[in-house]
């Protein structure tokens, strides 16, 4: 199991470091705080650090989630970086719905490609390979008719073409609205297009319809 | 750098195919670019190409990105 003692000028600034360090969530650990700290005079003199004890939990996740297959996954993305020739660290996250892999190199630029498109394709790769893999019996502790999804990600890039996504579709439903004229965005994965509809549901005086076949489908915003 | 590159693609398609004792890869080197040539089983050239070439269009964007850091242009043929 693993845990980190962490000093911070308050509590839960500790702990803020701690989870950064452990690329965890608050939900994921257990916190001891081992020294609640003293603010110093004008936040100066005499103070003395908070410290925390944030020990990471075997989740639920980690034991039914295929433990055994998060690690095949990462096994997979080091032996295609090696053979890429690409310096990379890899790490497992374990979230309810997914495992992710996450790369941190400096070659991150590299790995994206034009609108992430080489990131997808490793992910692909990746997840045919697993799949066959659970297939051909090499994972043990997962049931073949399961679909497990493995993504993979790098420097925290699907979190920001996420917020941006959001962003544009934000911007141009407004558009939408003030001039009453439908907007169509650009072709998107079906990703893309989830994290747009999903953005503008609740946005009132205008819906999202997709049009348009396989790699040319995309949104139309139209006023409601 | 591209033994490493052979090996990778070997790597990926052993994987995917029902043949892997027959995937090989042969390099040509061409003016521009090296050619990798793809032998695999002729049962599983349609695993090897995937819907639409899905496959194989993903195979070939990871040797892009790899060749685009030693400035190689890198083209994959998949031979019968």
């Amino acid at each position: 199991m693993k845990e980190i003692e962490v000093e911070g000028k308050t509590v839960e600034e500790a702990i803020q470091k701690a989870l950064t360090e452990l690329k965890a969530k608050q939900d994921d650990v257990e916190v001891k705080i081992i020294d609640e700290g003293k603010a110093g005079l004008f936040g100066l003199m005499g103070g003395a650090p908070a410290r925390v004890k944030v020990i990471m939990k075997e989740t639920e996740e980690i034991k039914a989630g295929g433990g055994e297959l998060a690690i095949k996954a990462r096994e997979i993305v080091n032996n295609i970086l090696t053979k890429m020739e690409i310096d990379g660290d890899t790490c497992i996250e374990h979230k309810p719905e997914h495992i992710v892999i996450s790369i941190e190199s400096l070659d991150s630029a590299l790995l994206i490609g034009k609108k992430g498109q080489t990131l997808e394709a490793l992910q692909y790769i990746v997840n045919l390979m697993a799949n066959r893999m659970i297939k051909a019996g090499l994972v043990k502790d997962v049931a073949i008719e399961d679909k497990y999804k493995i993504v993979v990600d790098t420097e925290g890039y699907r979190g920001r073409r996420e917020e941006a996504l959001i962003k544009l579709a934000l911007s141009r439903a407004e558009k939408v609205r003030l001039s009453g004229a439908k907007d169509v965005l650009e072709p998107m994965s079906a990703h893309d297009r989830r994290i747009v509809h999903l953005a503008l549901k609740e946005t009132t005086g205008v819906r999202t319809e997709s049009e348009g076949e396989g790699a040319f489908r995309r949104i139309v915003i139209i006023p409601d | 750098m591209s033994d490493n590159l052979k090996e990778l693609v070997v790597y990926i398609v052993q994987t995917l195919v029902d043949e892997p004792g027959q995937v090989s890869v042969t390099e040509v080197q061409g003016e521009q670019a090296v050619i990798l040539e793809l032998h695999v089983a002729k049962n599983d050239i349609g695993k090897v190409i995937g819907k639409q070439g899905r496959i194989v269009k993903a195979i070939r964007l990871l040797l892009g990105a790899a060749g685009a850091k030693a400035k190689k242009r890198i083209v994959l043929e998949i031979i019968e």
